[in-house]
């Protein structure tokens, strides 16, 4: 069992450089171990920003974030919390290091000083569950953007980290491989895996144990996966959402008492429903 | 004149131990005032296919012809080509270098010799076009969110108002009001006759916008056809990799059970059949 770490904000605020405003101001949030929370907003409002906070990549210009209990401003903070946090980027090339797969996916394993027998073996294993084990040997140069996205997610694997924070890493997957990227995400949460998943698609959250949503670098609404979900087409749009067409049809089909409440929004849930 | 592609191949690293056949013996025409939508599994070779289209790759084997000129090592021809086609890239950071977005966006307008009064206007017609805010000119687009970064890199290919607009996963990164406005975008260049080549890996995008969808499967054509022509295609053929918008799939179960009268991707429209079908049914 890999259990996962907590994190808490407190009063948390982020700066850039260079920017006027503030990307997140004054954020008070408790991660607790094991949880999955999937973070929504629309473009801008802090939502990537926060990520870097949760691993240390940035520090908060007010306030404090503190990583399994250590404060992230302190000077180990990074090296400690790099070996427990891992984030998947919302772009792979930005996370990219080798030129050929299988040594991509152990940079990370090499950095922890891992003996090389476990370094392989952790390599193998990441490359299976993601698919990749076939082009082990490929140069990453030679991968569609989706298997480069695997390729992020596999090397992550790698350091079998305590809390997963992804990026919009699912953004450049077809359905299928989504699907797959999806349930190895779950797998990580059954094992005790704490995740944090930033996403502009509804139909990824349906798993998550919370939703917050930021607007302007702030927490407007947090509650569960389904209460979130179960808000109307109207709701959803005037914060930016679109709701999923089978969700739309799900809703019309309960309302004209056609299909129970308790149906899911999947084709053949409904389908089994109808025939009934 | 449209773009022609015909019997395209493509293999990375011929030759050599990782040698990978990307696209096999790919046609088809791309006309302008449509958009046409390229979808197919991740790998599938939709990247790959779109580089050629303004000669970023060169064709191996098989020909592509823009508006009557072919794509091929000829630098005059080259360059009227790739004025003709403008390709928005798949990772913003591939393609943004510039220090101000103004910067980012002024480049391809300026390579093409346009000036003063006449450059900022084409500068905020690409902003406006696709709703990146005019206060963002003079900051750094590094600095900017994902989906910002996705409008400057948009902006920066349509400022310099090319034939064709190519975009490689546009939507991936976007807010919903983000793809509201690219639909929008993409819908007025086709009403101005421009053309419009789009990939995607959302197929039930691709059938609401599209005037003509491509689907490729391990780097050859599925499928090439109006959107009803590739909906009834791919529920009557599994592709490997290529799953079905769950509305669509749902009408073509539905179908089979009798329980309706035809496919659909529309919601509204699949209800409309369900209650219709249960009407005659009692």
């Amino acid at each position: 069992m890999n259990f996962g770490i907590q994190i808490s904000l407190n009063g948390a605020e982020y700066r850039y450089p260079e920017s006027v405003k503030k990307s997140l101001c004054g954020l008070d949030l408790e991660i607790r171990a094991g949880e999955w929370i999937a973070v929504l907003g629309p473009n801008g409002s802090g939502k990537s920003t926060l990520l870097k906070l949760l691993n240390a990549l940035l520090v908060p210009t007010q306030g404090i974030c503190l990583v399994d209990g250590q404060d992230t401003t302190e000077t180990d903070a990074p090296v400690n919390i790099h070996a427990k946090v891992a984030l998947v980027f919302q772009n792979p090339e930005d996370q990219i290091v080798a030129s050929v797969v299988e040594e991509d996916t152990a940079f990370g394993p090499e950095n922890l000083g891992l003996p090389s027998a476990e370094i392989r073996e952790r390599v193998k294993n990441a490359l299976i569950i993601t698919g990749l084990w076939e082009k082990r040997k490929s140069p990453v140069s030679s991968l569609s953007g989706g298997q480069k996205q695997r390729l992020a997610l596999a090397g992550v694997l790698a350091i079998t980290p305590k809390c997963l924070l992804l990026d919009e890493a699912m953004s450049m997957l077809d359905p299928a491989s989504r699907r797959d990227f999806l349930s190895l995400v779950k797998a990580e949460h059954e094992k005790g895996t704490t995740i944090v998943q930033v996403t502009h698609s509804l139909d990824e959250i349906s798993d998550a144990d919370r939703v917050i949503f930021l607007t302007d670098g702030k927490i407007t609404w947090q509650g569960g996966a389904q209460e979130f979900l179960s808000q109307s087409c109207d709701t959803l749009g005037k914060i930016n959402l679109e709701k999923p067409s089978i969700s739309i049809l799900r809703d019309e089909l309960v309302k004209l008492k056609l299909i129970h409440e308790s149906t899911n929004a999947d084709a053949r849930s409904i389908m089994k429903e109808l025939c009934r | 004149m449209p773009i022609i592609v015909n019997d395209l191949s493509f293999t990375y690293n011929a030759g050599m131990p990782t040698e990978t056949t990307a696209l096999r013996n790919v046609s088809f025409t791309a006309e302008r005032g449509e958009i046409l939508s390229i979808v197919g599994h991740t790998g599938s070779g939709k990247s790959t296919l779109v580089q050629h289209l303004n000669g970023l790759i060169l064709p191996q084997s098989g020909k592509i012809t823009v508006d009557g000129l072919s794509v091929r090592k000829v630098p005059s021809d080259l360059r009227k080509i790739r004025k003709s086609v403008g390709l928005v890239f798949q990772y913003p950071e591939q393609q943004i270098f510039a220090e101000t977005v103004s910067d980012e966006i002024s480049f391809g307008p300026i390579n093409w010799g346009y000036s003063g009064r006449e450059l900022d206007k084409m500068v905020f017609d690409a902003m406006d076009s696709i709703g990146l805010d005019r206060s963002l000119l003079r900051s750094n687009p590094f600095s900017l969110s994902g989906g910002q970064k996705r409008r400057v890199a948009i902006a920066s290919v349509l400022a310099s108002d090319p034939e064709y607009l190519v975009l490689d996963e546009p939507t991936a990164g976007l807010d919903a009001a983000g793809i509201r406005e690219l639909v929008s975008l993409l819908n007025e260049r086709a009403a101005k006759a421009k053309g419009v080549i789009h990939v995607t890996h959302d197929l039930e995008l691709a059938l609401r916008i599209s005037t003509k969808i491509l689907v490729l499967a391990e780097g050859s054509v599925a499928a090439f056809g109006t959107p009803s022509e590739t909906a009834e295609m791919l529920c009557e053929k599994y592709i490997d990799g290529l799953v079905l918008p769950e509305v669509l799939a749902l009408s073509s179960e539905l179908m089979k059970a009798g329980m309706v009268s035809g496919i659909t991707w529309e919601p509204t429209q699949l209800l409309k059949m369900i209650t219709e079908g249960r009407r005659v049914a009692f």
